[in-house]
């Protein structure tokens, strides 16, 4: 994602990324990708608390579902999906939601 | 999974650039969780 942060933020779109991480994980890991400029929110304490109330949380397994989940500025759910287990998400496709949102 | 057309829940969470709320962007950007299971695998 953030090699594409810029086209997002010209789609009016904030990314924010989620796991049951800590900050400090968090940062470790963005220091170890060369910074990461958008925010990796800590769903920590309760542990995947956040992430229960859209539906993604893994209970048994204690981790999230690869999933995304775009909202747009009225606070309304405008796509969801789940990545296909083995399988990947592409900037450029969730690029076109936001896209469609600006010119619905 | 949520569905589209609900209205999201709000959140406040901390992150390593400090704490955000979905309200925060209310009326100004639309947001993009990109969930993922763990730090150290891909996004």
């Amino acid at each position: 994602m953030e090699q594409s942060i810029a086209d997002f933020k010209a789609a009016d779109t904030q990314v924010l990324g989620v796991s049951v991480d800590s900050k400090f994980s968090h940062d470790n890991w963005a220091s170890s990708l060369g910074g990461v400029s958008y925010p990796l929110l800590a769903d920590f304490h309760p542990k995947g608390a956040m992430a229960q109330s859209y539906g993604v949380y893994l209970e048994k397994r204690g981790l999230i579902a690869r999933s995304t989940v775009i909202i747009d500025k009225q606070g309304v759910v405008r796509y969801a999906a789940l990545v296909e287990a083995g399988g990947r998400r592409y900037a450029a496709d969730l690029l076109a939601e936001c896209q469609k949102i600006n010119n619905s | 999974m949520i569905e589209v057309g609900s209205q999201a829940s709000d959140f406040t969470l901390d992150s390593q650039l400090g704490e955000f709320s979905l309200s925060q962007f209310k009326g100004q950007k639309h947001v993009m969780l990109v969930f993922y299971p763990l730090d150290w695998t891909s996004t």
